[in-house]
């Protein structure tokens, strides 16, 4: 079963979040309540997908996201955030993010959401950074959708 | 040197008012109105929590939910019919932070850059500021809006 790290530091929606990967078919294979350790969770780990908040205490989410993708392309974040403003979309579009999805969001979409990441890493290669185009972010406006690039 | 700090305009506070309410809906299900302008209430049968802005914007805006509001979140969040009281503050902490990452949008519309930190629960006299009432069928929400613009940025056009 693929597996999913949750990072956010509301244990309510990590709750929330933990439910929806399963409903997904995801195994969560740790959670944290900041993006501080991120890099070392995800070496210990290799999860195929990431949820990650963006404000969090310590380092904020889109600045850990940058960092971890600069160093593994091919790990895929979802970021779950309420944060719906310009200058964090771009860090997050520009690093590579998969997908930035809204608070609150529908649950349903959520899960289509992860199983759309899931069917992503298993039949599509993924793409080297440098291959990746510069095409904009789909912010997930309540129940959008998500950039598949 | 102190940049001059003034006040939010009236048409920015508005809008912000206007999507917490929109959001109130979409989180916890309520109808809220705005219905006073007038000193918010803290009791033990509520929670405040503050978030601090910076930038452009700075200063925090401070929440005042009944407990039983929080709870809403936490069973919607959780869909856990009836969860324990004490994730009250969780809930009101989430509540807090989706209310005003949502708002944010409105300050970045007019033009403000700025950003804002971790919820945080308040305990004490509350800031001062511009406090608004709202009323909804579980209990009135108080939100205290203590931000102020340091005049680098602003209202576009």
């Amino acid at each position: 079963m693929p597996s999913a790290i949750i990072v956010d530091d509301s244990p309510i929606m990590r709750s929330q979040l933990g439910k929806l990967l399963e409903l997904a078919g995801f195994t969560v294979v740790a959670q944290a309540g900041t993006a501080d350790g991120l890099l070392e969770l995800y070496e210990q780990y290799r999860p195929e997908l990431l949820t990650l908040d963006i404000v969090m205490p310590g380092r904020d989410g889109a600045t850990a996201a940058a960092e971890l993708l600069a160093r593994y392309p091919q790990a895929i974040i979802v970021i779950c955030t309420s944060l719906n403003t310009r200058d964090k979309i771009e860090i997050c579009r520009r690093a590579g993010v998969k997908c930035y999805l809204l608070k609150p969001f529908n649950p349903d979409y959520a899960v289509s959401v992860f199983r759309r990441v899931l069917n992503y890493t298993r039949e599509i290669p993924i793409p080297k950074f440098d291959d990746v185009p510069a095409a904009p972010i789909a912010r997930t406006e309540d129940h959008d959708r998500m950039s598949r690039r | 040197m102190t940049e001059p700090l003034t006040p939010l305009a009236p048409d920015v506070v508005n809008s912000f008012l206007d999507v917490v309410v929109r959001y109130l809906r979409t989180t916890v299900g309520l109808d809220a109105m705005v219905a006073a302008i007038a000193p918010p209430v803290t009791t033990h049968q509520t929670i405040a929590v503050a978030l601090d802005f910076e930038g452009d914007v700075r200063g925090p805006v401070t929440w005042v939910f009944p407990r039983p509001i929080a709870l809403e979140l936490v069973r919607r969040l959780m869909s856990e019919p009836d969860p324990a009281p004490e994730t009250a503050t969780d809930g009101a902490t989430e509540l807090a932070n989706i209310l005003t990452g949502r708002a944010s949008e409105v300050l970045e519309r007019h033009g403000f850059r700025c950003e804002f930190g971790v919820p945080r629960i308040h305990v004490g006299d509350l800031p001062v500021g511009f406090a608004v009432r709202m009323t909804t069928a579980n209990g009135p929400i108080d939100i205290v809006l203590s931000m102020s613009n340091t005049g680098r940025s602003g209202p576009r056009g």
